[in-house]
């Protein structure tokens, strides 16, 4: 948006309330997609924090070539693979956090679709990071795989195989798991 | 299931994930805190020392002296850098308008009205909000507003681009001054410049590339946009001649600053290519004979920024530009009404290193905050000589030692080996305790980022421990034998021998219930290392073994624990919130109190970076503030000029 360029742009010339303004509008999108990426929610927070503070730092030297909100989540996203990386760790259950649908008209709908739900983000859990990332971030944050290709460093190509390959895999898990 | 299944029901599971998912309170102080204190050491800051010539002294004392509409007359001596060097004694009227409460962020033009009774403008709030100037009384007229705004000839209405909500496109909205309705002018908008007197048109920029601008017109009726100027490096700042026949911008060419005049019809462009600096800014005078514009001049020592002036006839300038107003560097002009009025805001950076006088034995302050140093391009990080008689600061790629009774500068000491052109340095500075050493965060010159010690006698620079971390948020802090250092990185803190440069880590994220542990200060009898984890101050003995907490802030009015030092006899520790208030507090138990306030200052006032003297005199911290006034201006035109007596 017109309003983000202009955010941008006032923090280049120097005015940290832009800051303030661009951290508030974005904060919630950016800690859900670390949440759902990490599953955990200080490290959510920690990453959250980790970007925003390394944007401030670097934003007089910043050329936005997509828009602010993509390159925020991107480096959300970045950020918590390189976390993964450095842990080894494989993605675990989001802790103390009940996989309930939102509430639907028709309580057995709502049941069928919990359980649905559940076998989903089971299946989710199971792929590897790139593959959630970029599912996550097509699904989820709506970006398209032009703009998560170049916000990841990575071929359009790439990208539409690794989506393709995560699609394929939870298909196959899923409709296994129903035989 | 099929592929459009799965992709539902990703979807939901994301939503369901974090659809109660916020940030809190705590979360958003600590993340903005550190994000404003990154940005703000990484600015490349200007010299912003005052100096004392009539211009300033007059501009100066309103701050604390008026607070209600003021005239003041000002007698003016205007060196002519620009064709003959003559001087020019004239008056020109400036008064402030009534106190205003808001703050319309920077490159957010306000305006006034013609009839100068309102200024309107959008706040960081998004709102835009009209303010009587007589009474200061103000309005909201509409929320999710931002950019600038533009009177209509009649008063009635603004115009003024409207956010898109999620997938909505920008709107330009004319919004009622006086019921707040609003009816659409266009979709989509450019960035709002101008509105016509006519009010059919509007001028505006495109931005189609980083670093390029791109003025249009729309004929709001036909929605029909024309390019008048293709991408330009500079903001071209097109504004309307008063009688809407002509339009002025600004452009680029080879290098040379363009002020053009055009026909809105196309029929003819004029340009001015001969100012020999740069022009930003013009703005009509309102009965079309001059347009005024800031002109920047590369001086011996520094730039210099005036307001100048071109006589207009026609379609054509006449002449060439005279200085009209000297030394605007910190004035944003925004319009110049009907009515003579020429309105402005001015900004004043009143930050900079403040000492408090302090009793060791009670931890209570002994007197008020005082002013050491003005902002002068120094970034917050400071520490004390081991004598306290010295403060060190860093300043680009070098270390500048001062005077800690009146803030002289003794000695600069530049930093060979440390990246210079950031601008930015990383968090944190101390002094060895034997005097031998500062310790501080920052890259080298291959952008290695690590903990680095300068020999204060020598100026040598060597790294001492080199760490994989984008941000040199560090904190290095010594221990009182002056043989260690410890110092935070990622969320956990660690102490280095400075003879072997071996690290070890002294906390353990179980104990730290897996939070991240910060800014790191050593406990003045040297057996611990005491750390921000939240709310929280803990303290962790440096074999590492033995944890035990120092404070708990639990006190919801106190916004939080922003950053600490220890009094040198170890009994209270100072801390600041992240605003404008600095806090004490005993380190065996008992509530923190305040022991500053500098509200005095300003709601946005925020003081950082406490330091207790080694002689637990004076504490030092830093202040970041800005201040904003807004002006007018009239009777700028020398009277020769205006009667076309040139």
């Amino acid at each position: 948006m017109v309003e983000d360029k202009w955010l941008v742009w006032k923090l280049k010339c120097g005015d940290r309330s832009a800051l303030c303004r661009i951290y508030e509008k974005y904060k919630n999108d950016l800690l859900k997609l670390a949440l759902v990426l990490s599953n955990d929610r200080s490290v959510a927070e920690d990453v959250v924090h980790d970007v925003i503070v390394s944007f401030a730092q670097f934003a007089g030297r910043l050329e936005l070539k997509e828009n602010l909100k993509g390159y925020l989540l991107s480096s959300v996203a970045n950020r918590v693979r390189n976390l993964n990386r450095a842990k080894h760790q494989v993605n675990k259950e989001l802790d103390g956090v009940e996989m309930t649908a939102p509430a639907s008209n028709r309580p057995d709908r709502w049941a069928i679709s919990t359980e649905e739900l559940q076998r989903v983000n089971q299946a989710l859990s199971q792929l590897p990071f790139q593959q959630q990332e970029v599912i996550i971030l097509h699904v989820y944050s709506r970006l398209k795989f032009k703009a998560i290709a170049k916000l990841l460093g990575i071929s359009v190509h790439t990208t539409r195989g690794r989506y393709r390959y995560g699609l394929d895999r939870l298909r196959s898990q899923l409709n296994s798991e129903i035989k | 299931m099929k592929n459009k299944d799965i992709e539902r029901a990703i979807r939901k599971i994301c939503i369901t994930k974090t659809q109660a998912e916020t940030t809190d309170a705590e979360m958003d102080k600590q993340t903005l805190s550190d994000a404003l204190a990154a940005y703000d050491n990484s600015k490349n800051l200007k010299s912003m020392i005052f100096k004392t010539d009539i211009w300033r002294v007059i501009m100066k004392s309103p701050i604390t002296k008026i607070t209600s509409a003021a005239v003041v007359a000002l007698a003016i001596l205007l060196p002519l850098s620009y064709g003959a060097a003559k001087l020019i004694k004239r008056f020109i009227t400036i008064s402030q308008m009534p106190a205003i409460k808001v703050d319309f962020p920077s490159g957010y033009d306000g305006a006034l009205s013609p009839d100068g009774r309102y200024l309107a403008g959008n706040t960081w709030n998004s709102e835009l909000i009209v303010i009587d100037t007589s009474t200061g009384e103000q309005r909201k007229l509409a929320e999710n507003c931002y950019g600038s705004v533009v009177w209509s000839t009649d008063v009635n209405e603004i115009a003024v681009v409207r956010s898109g909500q999620e997938q909505e496109k920008d709107v330009l909205l004319a919004v009622s001054s006086i019921t707040s309705k609003t009816r659409t002018l266009m979709e989509d908008p450019p960035l709002l410049q101008d509105w016509s007197p006519n009010g059919r048109f509007i001028l505006g920029i495109r931005k189609p590339a980083v670093n390029a601008y791109s003025t249009v017109m729309v004929n709001l009726r036909n929605k029909e946009e024309t390019v008048l100027a293709e991408e330009t490096e500079n903001r071209p700042s097109p504004r309307f001649s008063p009688n809407g026949h002509l339009a002025s911008y600004v452009t680029k060419q080879n290098d040379q600053s363009v002020l053009h005049l055009r026909r809105i019809d196309g029929t003819n462009d004029v340009k001015f290519a001969e100012f020999p600096g740069e022009i930003s800014k013009p703005i009509w005078a309102p009965d079309g004979t001059h347009v005024i514009f800031t002109g920047t001049q590369k001086g011996i020592d520094r730039q210099h920024k005036d307001l100048w002036a071109l006589r207009v006839e026609g379609d054509r300038f006449v002449g060439a530009p005279f200085p009209v107003v000297p030394d605007v560097e910190q004035m944003e002009f925004y319009n110049w009404s009907r009515n003579g009025q020429l309105a402005y805001r001015t900004s004043f950076e009143l930050g900079g290193m403040f000492t408090l006088p302090m009793d060791l034995q009670t931890g209570k302050a002994t007197g008020a905050p005082r002013q050491l140093v003005r902002r002068a391009g120094f970034s917050a990080n400071h520490c004390w000589s081991p004598d306290g008689k010295q403060i060190a600061l860093r300043k680009e790629g070098e270390l500048i030692f001062i005077s800690a009774s009146n803030g002289e500068k003794i000695r600069i000491l530049p930093l060979p080996g440390t990246r210079g052109d950031l601008g930015y340095y990383g968090r944190g500075m101390s002094w060895s305790p034997d005097g031998k050493w500062i310790a501080f965060s920052g890259f080298d010159k291959e952008k290695n980022a690590g903990i680095f010690l300068a020999t204060l006698e020598t100026g040598d620079v060597r790294p001492l421990v080199l760490l994989d971390e984008k941000l040199a948020h560090f904190d290095p802090t010594w221990a009182p034998d002056s043989k260690t250092i410890a110092y935070a990185y990622k969320g956990d803190v660690y102490v280095v021998d400075v003879e072997d440069g071996k690290s070890r880590r002294i906390t353990a994220p179980e104990e730290r219930e897996h939070k991240r542990a910060g800014r790191p200060v050593f406990a003045p009898d040297g057996r611990s290392v005491a750390y921000i984890v939240g709310q929280r101050i803990l303290a962790t003995t440096i074999d590492g073994q033995e944890t035990r907490e120092i404070f708990h802030l639990k006190n919801k009015k106190i916004w939080g624990i922003n950053i600490f030092s220890w009094s040198p006899d170890g009994r209270h520790i100072v801390f600041t919130p992240g605003n404008n208030e600095i806090y004490c507090v005993p380190t065996d138990g008992g509530e923190p109190y305040q022991i500053a306030d500098l509200s005095n200052l300003g709601d946005h006032a925020w003081a950082w970076m406490p330091k207790w003297s080694p002689t637990g005199d004076t504490i030092s911290f830093t202040v970041s503030h800005e201040k904003y006034q807004y002006w007018v201006m009239t009777d700028l035109l020398p009277t020769a000029e205006l009667d076309g007596q040139k």
